[in-house]
């Protein structure tokens, strides 16, 4: 594996540890909906936490890398891109499918089963 | 201002890659939206150890990019698109499991093959928590059954 592939991987895992790490906060306090951080929007668009996660995560990372000018840190960003954007796509597809069928999707799907 | 098709502005590779992921966000989402039907097996429903995944999520994390590769060992043009998969059911996989081991453990979420241990009942003499002792209650004679009547 060649070390593009390895950063990418780096950085898919640094997204879906930041998912992890919120999502994990979630379900240990159930009642933290109140929370600002776990804000619904609208219920086909996943929470905010996932948002953050999801396309925060890889953003800060591209910005890491124009900053520090290292292209480590923009491939880091290309496999975050791909684990975030697979998974609110995903996971928007799913609500919107819910919602057509006259149902009301859960407020976050992470912690749900 | 001429908006082009966004999908045309990456580079091919990456292109593969997000259909990659794509793969697997589906096959996941997928698999959520069956389980919710009567008729999907309850044995996918279970978990092995109560602070894992349900069966079904590892089986949708694990066998999508495994499957990718053993297709993109026969046809190297698909090797984005399991890296790409890769990509995203690895961190995935990892969020499912650090989520079930910190969510409390609900009691129906025992899996079918380990049955759950009942605890035997107390004995009477109990040191801990020892039972309550009957007082005795004293007898009033009756006033119509005494030898004063």
């Amino acid at each position: 594996m060649d070390s593009s592939y390895k950063n990418m991987l780096i950085g898919a895992f640094v997204t879906g540890g930041v998912d992890a790490g919120l999502s994990g906060y979630q379900a240990m306090n159930p009642d933290v909906s109140s929370n600002p951080l776990y804000t619904v929007v609208h219920p086909a668009i996943p929470p905010l936490n996932c948002w953050i996660a999801d396309a925060g995560v890889p953003l800060a990372l591209f910005a890491l890398g124009k900053v520090t000018k290292k292209p480590m840190f923009k491939q880091m960003a290309k496999g975050g891109a791909i684990y975030g954007f697979s998974e609110l796509l995903g996971q928007t597809l799913y609500r919107v499918a819910v919602i057509a069928q006259g149902q009301t999707p859960a407020a976050s799907y992470s912690i749900v089963r | 201002m001429k908006l082009g098709n966004p999908f045309k502005m990456i580079d091919k590779e990456t292109q593969k890659m997000l259909l990659g992921g794509l793969v697997g966000s589906l096959s996941y989402y997928g698999d959520l939206a069956l389980s919710e039907q009567s008729w999907y097996p309850a044995e996918l429903k279970g978990r092995v150890i109560p602070q894992l995944p349900r069966n079904d999520e590892l089986l949708t994390s694990i066998a999508p990019p495994v499957a990718m590769w053993m297709i993109a060992k026969k046809k190297p043009k698909l090797k984005d698109m399991a890296t790409g998969t890769m990509l995203y059911s690895g961190p995935h996989l990892m969020q499912r499991i650090v989520v079930n081991a910190v969510k409390p453990v609900a009691s129906t979420s025992y899996p079918m093959a380990f049955p759950v241990m009942v605890s035997a009942p107390l004995p009477a003499a109990n040191k801990i928590y020892p039972q309550p002792v009957p007082v005795a209650t004293p007898s009033v004679p009756s006033v119509a059954a005494g030898k004063y009547r």
